[in-house]
């Protein structure tokens, strides 16, 4: 159970490496665990200034151990259910979630209304502003804005999770593996980036739809093209960081396999900023979706997805300011509310948090 | 605690972005009579947004609207537009001579009129012009109206990089006529005339052509030559030329085949053009010539009524070969180099910002322009464009500048609203190849099922439309079935589908644009309302669409949604786009006999007669239902009251000589203003920061 | 370091081809012509504009061709703006573009990470609250909607400043100082997202390091919280903001289409797209072109900046 500290044992590539630069060449903290390395309060602080979870567990298996105890994600959950405000959001997501499955439904049952019903009568072909049928008013066909803020939800809600989940395993994965290699293959890993980052998108997505047949994949895959790269540099520029720090080349000291190291350490390690991102992800796809739309290949008229009906709201913002104020605020409170998951989410998964 | 502040955060979410939209709405109640502010520029100035920035000013390479209107302040014409009608003005010519068969127009021009360097405008400007219009190496996209459109002498030959075949022996080129007369076997006598070299004049021509003068005009068809039908006009043409490509390895693709298109050797043709000589068309054989320096003269092919309405075209406005010479074909237009002859000069050419022209002194006519300078802003987005008319930094604009959403709001409300007809017409072209549109029963059904009064109220001045072609002044419109919905049902249940059954599902497709889209939505919801049809929505990328919808690709799966915007103020304009030359109409509809009779009322001089003969030609075509006529849109422009002299016509196109601002516009208003609705239907916001309330409780 | 630096910059000119000649292949995949009409062209005038534009030579010819003039340094003439010449566009867009894109990339800098780094000393506060809705306010609201607002709001109801258009109000040749009038609506409404963006990553950064053991240190010695935040916490606090600077500045200098569109900025971003929809190859390609030699260098500028901030980053 007993492990001597951390900070004597590193082997490092560079005899010179300026380890402690920053903070003067006897850390008070480090001094104290050195002296009272059994105690619980030890045990605290190693996790602490570790920065890292070399907590038991891990250190077990990397031994060859059995995994015992609460796991990180068990972990995360416990405290993610304490955070109101995590939770609130959550819900929220939820129930935009089921509205968006079976509210055209429901409203097709009360009212008749679909997300592509036009009236036959000239008369209630136009926008109109809000009333009781229409909750959210119409647009300038006479349609349901409501059936078609929520229809529209589908599709947007799918594009941002999935292309938030391909950002999320392509670009952590690539930009993990990328900042630890260092070196040539980091070097080569970014400049792929980089070209993809630089040839022109719209050309590629032209291209695209030229060759292969227009579906629900070929829009992920426009999406999940692109969404990655930033994150990629993100996690990498972490991961460069991380990688000297001292829990790390302890663990590669010992023979941890790298893919490990990575997974295992690192990356729950660049967590904070990675969660922020994917937040931030979900709105950018969203009203990528929009625009790739424009080009033929995103949703087609007459179904709507929330970036059509805010470029359509866009155009008509003066005239009809219903046809905006609807769809933008559906669009915001979700995100909002995901964004407090994500907050949420990133403090309960903090390894830095876990005692505190 | 922490979900009360949750709770306050969405509600102040809610509540703000009820402050800025009421905040920003709240401007439409400044001013109930025009849309936005009305100070007038200082002096004789016009802004007006023409659209998108000028992708050149050279008339000749020239193909969009918003840059024609520049080039018509820049360039004068043998004509110019009449404000109101359109309609051709004797401008650069005083008058024109047209001989008895009205293929040989004489263009007297007047003495007094110069380019912006000093140097004299003259006859010898218009062949150079004319010439370098159609020329091969400048390969400019509308060089075809040239020889399409109109058919001057051998313009084709020239443009097109053809060759005469000529016979060594006789000294004589072979015609169309010859090869027809030939049959399979021959013998093949070549009796073509030498084509006419215009660069010398018709009296030193007479002289050495009397000998050879050819035969006089064969009778015969130019197209659908193996036609036997009856009904088939015919028109007495010249015997046109029988053409080869003057490339060697062209031709000779064409006589002995092409193993890479896989297309067969003409073995015929081969041998029956053994030993004979192929002569390349040149400039010169195009048929416009300079009698004098003031007198210009146009050899057509086949009589053309239309003809002096086309050429107020951009087209066919002189360009100066002093410039182009110097600078070369794309340089000479920027504004250091560039010599015009209009109304107006080009003083500055901000790319993407704005281009001003200004007086031009040199004018013939300058004592009668009135503005001193316009700026042309070049903007991309509609809504900016309105941003800026309201305030007040855009005096007027081109047509269909407000947005189609806003329209009946802003004519409701705003008097600076100007609409009137326009040669724009809506329809959806039917891809006749495939099955089961290639039967016109279920054509005529998907044409009968729209209701086009929906799709007309959307915008104010939208006419419905059933055949083809806009109203025009002294042309008849035909009339195709209109909305009947039970009529097309039976139609279509006649054709093998009662009800829609086993009707396979078809797509339009479409240019990614907001309004176009909102049409196509009204189709597809009527068709599949009215006859049970199933049709998806495919929108594409402008190039993309065009590329897909072309006549020899065709690639869309059923319907495909088209526009077209008159060129000039004829019916031909439309009616021309449904020949079977025609590249570009989206219907693959081939129909010999429409060819022939269009090509017939052309020839006609007798303009009454002619008129109707054309209502003939869109009648036949509409009876064949190839595409889905919808409406005529309106040409609408948003025009300070100061403004002057700037009418929404039927081209969109102006006379910018007449327009000015009148800075006492003010006297000549109505005094008391008329109590209009507002802007924005406020009846919203109750009902807004109900559902507010309501969701937070 | 310096034969880091000298090898990353040498690696942009194999680099630059090989984005040139991707979208060289990409722009010959494309279907579409530069030179269609709604018109339409006969066959053989199609074939002459082919011909003048070198088009119906062998695709090896052809790209020969075209990257021996760009080594060269000439794109050569736009094929839509026919009169202009590509790095004329260039040379006139670009100064617009960038001045505006780093201005608002500025704002949204110095804004966001105040905000953020103020929400990650209090976290869970009401300050914290407030500026990271504020955050995902700008994140949520499109700039195709932020700006038409703020125009409604300052230039159309209030008639402050004007509704669109660039005006440089001094000029040293191509560049200069802009209008203020002007930019200000645009810079702002460019600037949200990613004051939003670097706020929310600045505060998510500055939390990680504020529990780090170096700043337990620091504080510990007992420097000042104001020498703790701004010498030591800000520093690795603000990598992934470093990360996120590279392509998005690039990107910001290269111009951003809905902006220049709605306020109708003669920058590079409108050209980009257009150059894209028209099939303007040489424009394309000289765009293109500068754009990743943009990417490369700004993502070596953050690798440099990398080190900075943690001098243990070796490459």
């Amino acid at each position: 159970m007993s492990r001597p500290p951390i900070v004597e044992r590193i082997p490092t590539d560079d005899p010179n490496a300026p380890v402690e630069k920053a903070v003067g060449p006897a850390p008070p903290g480090i001094v104290a665990a050195q002296q009272k390395i059994n105690t619980p309060e030890a045990m605290a602080a190693d996790q602490l200034y570790g920065t890292a979870p070399p907590d038991d567990s891990t250190w077990q298996e990397a031994a060859g151990g059995i995994v015992k105890g609460t796991s990180l994600w068990k972990d995360a959950w416990k405290r993610l259910r304490k955070n109101k405000l995590a939770v609130m959001g959550g819900i929220v997501v939820l129930i935009i979630l089921v509205a968006t499955l079976l509210g055209p439904l429901i409203i097709k049952a009360i009212t008749g209304y679909t997300y592509d019903f036009i009236p036959s009568d000239p008369a209630l072909v136009k926008a109109m502003p809000p009333t009781w049928a229409h909750p959210m008013g119409t647009d300038t066909q006479g349609r349901d804005i409501l059936a078609r803020v929520l229809i529209g939800g589908r599709i947007s809600l799918m594009v941002g999770i999935v292309s938030t989940a391909v950002s999320l395993v392509i670009g952590v994965t690539y930009g993990a593996f990328a900042g630890y290699m260092g070196g040539r293959i980091d070097n080569l890993m970014m400049r792929v980036v980089d070209i993809l980052f630089a040839i022109p998108y719209m050309m590629l997505v032209i291209v695209l739809l030229a060759l292969f047949e227009k579906s629900l994949l070929l829009l992920f895959a426009a999406l999940g093209a692109v969404s990655w790269l930033t994150m990629a540099r993100i996690v990498r520029g972490q991961v460069l960081s991380l990688k000297n720090q001292e829990f790390i080349e302890a663990a590669r000291s010992i023979g941890v396999p790298t893919w490990k190291i990575i997974f295992r350490h690192l990356v729950p390690n660049t967590l904070g900023p990675v969660i922020v991102y994917a937040t931030l992800t979900v709105p950018s796809v969203m009203l990528q979706e929009a625009f790739l739309s424009y080009l033929g290949l995103g949703v087609q008229a007459p179904l709507s997805s929330w970036g059509t009906l805010a470029a359509e709201g866009a155009q008509n913002m003066a005239i009809f300011p219903w046809m905006i104020i609807f769809p933008g605020v559906t669009m915001a409170l979700t995100l909002f509310s995901l964004n407090f998951v994500g907050d949420g989410l990133r403090d309960a998964l903090d390894p830095q948090m876990r005692k505190v | 605690m922490r979900i009360k502040s949750f709770v306050r955060f969405y509600f102040s979410l809610g509540l703000a972005a009820l402050l800025l939209t009421a905040a920003a709405c709240s401007s439409s109640k400044q001013n109930s009579q025009y849309f936005g502010k009305n100070t007038p520029p200082e002096g004789q100035v016009l802004r007006y947004i023409s659209g998108a920035e000028p992708e050149t000013l050279d008339p000749h390479p020239m193909t969009g609207q918003p840059e024609s209107r520049i080039a018509a302040a820049l360039f004068d014409g043998l004509v110019e537009y009449d404000e109101k009608t359109v309609t051709p003005r004797p401008s650069l010519a005083t008058s024109w001579d047209i001989n008895s068969n009205g293929t040989v127009w004489t263009f007297h021009l007047r003495k007094d009129a110069k380019w912006t360097d000093g140097t004299p405008l003259t006859a010898h400007d218009f062949v150079y012009s004319w010439r370098r219009a159609v020329s091969p190496e400048l390969a400019a996209p509308y060089a075809s109206m040239m020889y399409e459109s109109i058919k001057i002498d051998n313009a084709k030959a020239y443009g097109e990089k053809k060759a005469f075949v000529r016979d060594p022996a006789t000294g004589r080129f072979l015609t169309e006529g010859d090869l027809e007369r030939a049959g399979e076997h021959g013998p093949l006598t070549f009796t073509g005339a030498p084509p006419i070299n215009y660069n010398q004049l018709p009296t030193q021509q007479a002289q050495t052509n009397t000998s050879t003068s050819p035969a006089p005009a064969q009778t015969s068809a130019t197209t659908g030559g193996n036609s036997n039908d009856a009904s088939v006009p015919k028109v007495a043409l010249k015997d046109p030329y029988f053409l080869l490509p003057s490339d060697e390895e062209e031709r000779n693709k064409i006589l002995n085949g092409d193993p890479a298109k896989k297309t067969q050797p003409n073995h015929k043709l081969a041998h029956f053009l053994e030993g004979k000589e192929f002569v390349a068309a040149t400039k010169e054989n195009m048929g416009v010539r300079a009698l004098d320096d003031y007198t210009f003269e146009v050899t057509l092919e086949a009589p053309t009524a239309f003809f002096h309405k086309i050429i107020l075209h951009q087209f066919f406005r002189p360009v100066p070969r002093q410039a182009i010479e110097k600078y070369g074909d794309a340089l000479w237009v920027k504004p250091e180099n560039i010599v015009t002859s209009g109304a107006f000069k080009l003083t500055e050419w901000t790319p993407y910002e704005k281009i001003v022209v200004e007086r031009n002194p040199l004018f013939w006519d300058n004592a009668n322009t009135k503005l001193e300078k316009i700026i042309f802003p070049s903007i991309e987005e509609l809504v900016t464009g309105m941003n800026m008319y309201k305030a007040g930094e855009i005096d007027a604009t081109q047509s269909n500048e407000v947005p189609p959403p806003w329209r009946n709001q802003i004519k409701a409300t705003s008097k600076d609203y100007v609409y009137g007809p326009y040669l724009q017409t809506e329809y959806v072209a039917i891809n006749t190849n495939i099955k089961p549109l290639d039967n016109p029963k279920v054509r005529k059904a998907l044409s009968m099922a729209i209701n086009r009064q929906i799709i007309t109220d959307q915008a104010p001045g939208r006419e419905p439309l059933t055949a083809f072609t806009p109203k025009m002044d002294g042309y008849e419109n035909a009339e195709g079935a209109g909305y009947n919905p039970e009529e097309a049902r039976r139609l279509l249940a006649e054709a093998g589908f009662p009800g829609g059954k086993g009707f396979p599902e078809i797509e339009i497709v479409y240019n990614t644009s907001e309004s176009t889209k909102q049409t196509m939505e009204f189709v597809q919801s009527m068709l599949k309302r009215e006859l049970g049809i199933k049709v998806e929505l495919t929108n594409q990328e402008w190039r993309v669409y065009l590329d897909n919808t072309r006549s020899d690709k065709m690639k869309f799966n059923g319907l495909a949604r088209r526009g077209w915007i008159g060129d000039y103020v004829d019916p031909n304009t439309f009616l021309d786009l449904m020949t079977s030359a025609s590249t570009n109409n989206g219907t693959d509809w081939k129909d010999k006999k429409y060819d022939a009779m269009l090509l017939a009322a052309n020839a006609e001089t007798d303009p009454q007669k002619r008129m109707k003969m054309l209502h003939d030609c869109e009648a036949y075509m509409i009876s064949q239902q190839p595409i889905i006529p919808l409406y005529v849109g309106p040409s609408s422009l948003m025009r300070k009251p100061y403004v002057r002299n700037l009418e929404a016509n039927l081209l969109d196109q102006h006379n910018w000589r007449g327009v000015y601002i009148d800075h006492n516009w003010r006297e000549s208003e109505p005094a008391a203003p008329v109590a209009l609705a507002p802007l924005l239907d406020t009846r919203a916001f109750p009902a807004i920061a109900r559902l507010f309330y309501t969701g937070l409780r | 370091m310096l034969s880091f630096i000298i090898r990353r910059l040498l690696i942009i000119i194999p680099m630059v081809v090989l984005v040139i000649t991707i979208a060289w292949v990409l722009i010959r995949l494309a279907p579409g012509n530069f030179y269609q009409t709604q018109k339409g062209l006969p066959p053989a005038v199609e074939k002459n504009i082919r011909a003048k534009y070198g088009l119906d030579r062998p695709w090896y010819v052809q790209y020969g061709k075209t990257m021996w003039a760009i080594f060269h340094g000439d794109f050569g003439f736009s094929r839509k703006y026919q009169e202009q010449t590509v790095n004329e566009i260039l040379w006139r867009s670009i100064p617009v573009s960038a001045t505006l894109g780093v201005t608002a990339y500025l704002i949204g800098l110095i804004v966001g990470s105040l905000l953020g780094t103020l929400a990650a000393l209090k976290q869970n506060s009401a300050l914290d609250y407030s500026t990271m809705a504020a955050a995902m306010l700008g994140i949520s609201l499109p700039n195709f909607v932020l700006g038409p607002l703020l125009i409604l709001i300052f230039s159309l109801t209030l008639y402050w400043l004007p509704p669109a258009r660039w005006e440089w109000a001094v000029r040293f040749g191509p560049v200069g100082i802009p209008s203020l009038r002007y930019m200000l609506l645009p810079a702002i409404t460019l600037s949200a997202l990613y004051m939003a963006y670097i706020a929310r990553l600045t505060r998510s950064g500055m939390l990680e390091v504020l529990r780090r053991d170096y700043i337990r240190t620091a504080r510990a010695k007992g420097l000042s919280e104001k020498t703790v935040v701004l010498r030591h916490a800000l520093r690795g606090g603000m990598l992934p903001v470093v990360s996120f600077t590279g392509p998005a500045l690039a990107f910001l200098v290269a111009g951003t289409v809905v902006v220049e569109r709605v306020f109708a900025i003669p920058g590079l971003g409108n050209y980009f797209i257009n150059a894209a929809l028209n099939r303007d190859e040489p424009l394309l390609l000289g765009i293109t072109a500068f754009v990743a030699i943009l990417i490369l260098l700004f993502n070596l500028l953050v690798d440099i900046a990398y080190a900075y901030i943690d001098p243990r980053i070796r490459y």
